[in-house]
């Protein structure tokens, strides 16, 4: 336990420390803050929307965590096969079970952090230029509803991003697959399938659907604390942040660096 | 700068990236082709129209085939003397002929293919349904371009090539909605949808190709858009890119 927070520790000192780091933090605060702007001052009379009410316009924006989580996990992993850094620490000793999961662990702190600051800026310059009103409470319970349901939605992008940078040699190129066919086309292809009028290809389609990381991102309403759609998330996200951190350990295992 | 491509594209058909991402493509366009026409000519021209956009999902892969692992090699080249005009425009152009001869060679296997395996059983449908994929070809050419020129701006000016290849496909699958949910909080109390539509055309080049545009699509000034759009983004991006690479310490 001890070992694993010394190394936790290590790493995310590591991570902070490149500029990679700051500038993703900066960009997220930054683009946060200017759709903040963008609604308030720039729009001004155009727009009339209270703080719960703009409060409320960030659940749309949630599945660019997907992505964004895929970029926390690049941020940490950064390129470690070219520079050799993970040789010399299986060679050193440390056990390849602690450099998987704390490396995991680093980039979902990442992720966290990012997206702590991105709504915390969000949230205030909303307080500060849109105008208060009776529904914001519940309105801002909507929006940590949809983040405590996007969050192991997150994760499992994120686990399966680590997955495939511990694995596969050529990162980008794996970047590239999970980015284009996990997060987006894997939907878009399932749904042909399911169309083309092969009976069961087609059932198997529209049920691996619901498994899909973005599908419960495309549900729209959903009541308040309702906790059928939290166990949906919480399934979804917990069934691919295992299923890809068992397979990419055991691959990572097995593998000779 | 003829051999400057003709450089490139050897170079990226050395890759074993290429062979793989050619046979996956030939693979995957001959299960749509089968399984979305059910062994009809005809409806296999049909379902043909829907896939440029394909063009657009695959630019990143394009540009990688090419730029992926240049940077130590450009390095190289302009300390050989090679200017960096050339570098960057000779990359653009290697990357464009990747890919429109990727599409030629796996639109001429699948329509080919049909040809000679499926039934023709609605022959006058086929030359109308023919002529419409040529035109819906036609407008994509461009887009495919400023797809690509944008993505070679990014991987030129870019040094991790994770972010811009996920940003990229986060623009894709949910930059449409967000656009939407913006404009629709300004425009539709200012301007008319017509307006709406162009201005998500112009920031969004992909949305061309997608079927929402492509009711009532068969007109030029479908082609105009296309073109104009298309011609628009590669042009700014390819100034914006080579701007930033001059500039760019290549150490």
């Amino acid at each position: 336990m001890e070992e694993m927070g010394r190394y936790l520790s290590a790493e995310w000192g590591r991570t902070v420390r490149r500029p990679y780091f700051a500038a993703f933090l900066l960009t997220m605060a930054g683009l946060a803050a200017a759709l903040a702007a963008f609604l308030g001052p720039a729009l001004g009379d155009l727009y009339h929307g209270s703080f719960g009410e703009s409060v409320a316009l960030l659940v749309p924006f949630l599945p660019l965590g997907l992505y964004l989580a895929v970029i926390s996990a690049d941020l940490t992993f950064c390129d470690q096969y070219k520079h050799g850094t993970l040789k010399q620490e299986a060679a050193y000793g440390l056990p390849r079970g602690r450099i998987y999961l704390g490396k995991l662990l680093t980039a979902a702190g990442v992720g966290l952090l990012a997206c702590f600051v991105a709504v915390l800026a969000y949230a205030l310059l909303c307080r500060v230029w849109m105008s208060a009103e009776e529904g914001d409470w519940v309105q801002a319970q909507g929006l940590l509803f949809r983040l405590l349901a996007a969050a192991p939605l997150w994760l499992g992008a994120l686990s399966a991003a680590m997955a495939v940078l511990f694995n596969v040699r050529n990162n980008t190129v794996g970047l590239l697959v999970l980015a284009a066919f996990c997060l987006g086309g894997l939907g878009t292809s399932l749904r042909l399938a399911a169309r083309t009028g092969v009976g069961w290809l087609a059932r198997a389609a529209e049920a691996c659907q619901a498994l899909l990381l973005t599908a419960p991102f495309h549900a729209g309403q959903v009541p308040l604390w309702d906790t059928a759609y939290l166990g949906w998330c919480w399934g979804v996200g917990l069934l691919w942040t295992a299923g890809s951190t068992l397979l990419g350990l055991a691959l990572f295992r097995g593998r000779e660096l | 700068m003829l051999n400057y491509i003709k450089a490139e594209l050897w170079k990226a058909s050395q890759r074993l990236s290429l062979a793989m991402c050619t046979g996956v493509l030939l693979l995957l366009a001959g299960a749509y082709s089968v399984l979305m026409s059910g062994g009809s000519f005809v409806n296999l021209a049909a379902s043909l129209i829907l896939t440029p956009v394909t063009g657009m999902l695959l630019a990143p892969a394009l540009v990688q085939l090419v730029d992926g692992g240049g940077r130590e090699t450009v390095k190289n080249e302009l300390s050989f003397g090679l200017g960096r005009s050339t570098v960057y425009l000779g990359k653009l152009f290697a990357v464009l002929f990747l890919g429109y001869a990727l599409c030629a060679l796996v639109l001429g296997v699948c329509l080919g293919g049909g040809w000679v395996l499926f039934a023709h059983d609605a022959p006058q449908d086929e030359r109308v349904l023919l002529a419409a994929l040529a035109f819906a070809l036609l407008g994509a050419l461009p887009l495919w371009c400023s797809a690509a020129s944008v993505c070679h701006m990014a991987a030129m000016n870019i040094r991790s090539a994770g972010v811009w290849v996920t940003l990229y496909y986060m623009m894709f699958f949910f930059g449409q909605p967000i656009l939407v949910l913006l404009v629709n909080l300004f425009l539709d109390r200012t301007f008319s949808m017509e307006d709406g539509s162009f201005l998500q055309a112009v920031l969004l080049p992909y949305s061309l190709t997608m079927p929402q545009y492509l009711s009532g699509w068969l007109s030029w000034e479908y082609q105009r858009w296309c073109w104009g759009i298309g011609l628009g983004w590669t042009a700014g991006s390819t100034f914006l890119g080579m701007l930033a690479f001059r500039r760019q310490d290549v150490r």
